[in-house]
């Protein structure tokens, strides 16, 4: 009896591993864009953050650790990192949820789709849905999509000396190469 | 009279300038900064596993020396064996990719960023390699 139950846990162990399909990335990137006209760019970019992609479900998991964020200007970044996310107690922002419908046959060259999930950051989460693109290129899937958001969302405070040169919706760029795994 | 007037806008220049030069001063260059860490990949990787929030508080943001056998490397990316993963400051020629994936062993100096979670590996950028 024994037997037969560790042979079927086996079995299904081994289908489960080959049926999921996963596509990542390491070197996603993500930049965001904060600039008032007139005031010293606001814009970071990050090329490095991870992305998930179980293909048999569409569950897509992404982290980004907040440090690699680069901004042009040094002070920016350091008062980014210290002031306003608190990099070294909340080091890392991620977004969990799902590409809707999502179905590796039919995605052909480009394709549009809807994602929702959570996005976390300094560890509140908050629902999100945006647009996205799928391509489906040689060496996987190359996904890109743009969200807005607010950093009020995430109790991050601006002193009032800066308000006006930040815009109170930050806008965010995707651009994710997944790689078959 | 003038002399005050002098003083003031002096005061205001000098001022003006240490200003000016706080909010446009560079980058560190990891390449001249001082070393806050020596450690092996197998060390590095088992802080963060062990006690990822202890591991921060020591690593993060710090430049750190990391040596280990490389279990893979692109132009862009060099992994080490226990689960680091650097990304480099500058891509390696083909040349220097193919030597590289040949090396038993590498030591890299970097920033620490943190530990990703979603692949289990400890993260490093600004990256190059010490020869």
């Amino acid at each position: 009896m024994w037997k037969t139950a560790i042979v079927s846990v086996a079995f299904f162990m081994v289908t489960s591993i080959t049926l999921s399909q996963k596509y990542y990335t390491k070197e996603g990137e993500l930049s965001f864009e904060a600039s008032v006209k007139a005031f010293e760019p606001v814009a970071a970019v990050h090329n490095g953050a991870t992305a998930v992609l179980d293909a048999s479900t569409g569950k897509l998991a992404v982290l980004a650790l907040v440090r690699g964020f680069r901004f042009r200007n040094a002070t920016m970044e350091e008062h980014f990192n210290e002031n306003y996310i608190e990099s070294d107690t909340y080091p890392k922002a991620s977004f969990t949820g799902i590409i809707e419908d999502f179905d590796l046959e039919s995605l052909s060259d480009t394709q549009e789709v809807t994602i929702t999930g959570n996005l976390t950051i300094r560890e509140k989460d908050r629902p999100i849905t945006t647009q996205a693109s799928l391509k489906k290129t040689d060496t996987g899937i190359t996904l890109t999509s743009s969200f807005d958001t607010s950093p009020a969302d995430f109790g991050i405070e601006i002193p009032k000396i800066v308000r006006n040169k930040i815009t109170d919706v930050i806008h965010v760029e995707i651009t994710f190469l997944l790689i078959k795994r | 009279m003038k002399r005050k007037i002098l003083i003031i806008v002096l005061g205001i220049v000098v001022l003006g300038s240490v200003g000016y030069a706080y909010i446009n001063r560079e980058h560190r260059d990891i390449a001249t900064a001082t070393v806050a860490h020596t450690v092996t990949s197998q060390e590095l990787a088992v802080a963060f596993q062990n006690n990822e929030e202890q591991a921060v508080a020591t690593y993060l943001n710090t430049v750190i020396e990391v040596s280990g056998a490389i279990t893979a490397a692109s132009a862009s990316v060099i992994e080490l064996s226990s689960g680091i993963s650097a990304q480099l400051q500058e891509p390696l020629t083909e040349a220097q990719e193919d030597k590289t994936k040949n090396s038993p062993q590498v030591t890299l100096r970097g920033r620490c960023i943190g530990y990703d979670s979603l692949l289990e590996e400890v993260r490093l950028d600004q990256a190059f390699i010490v020869e």
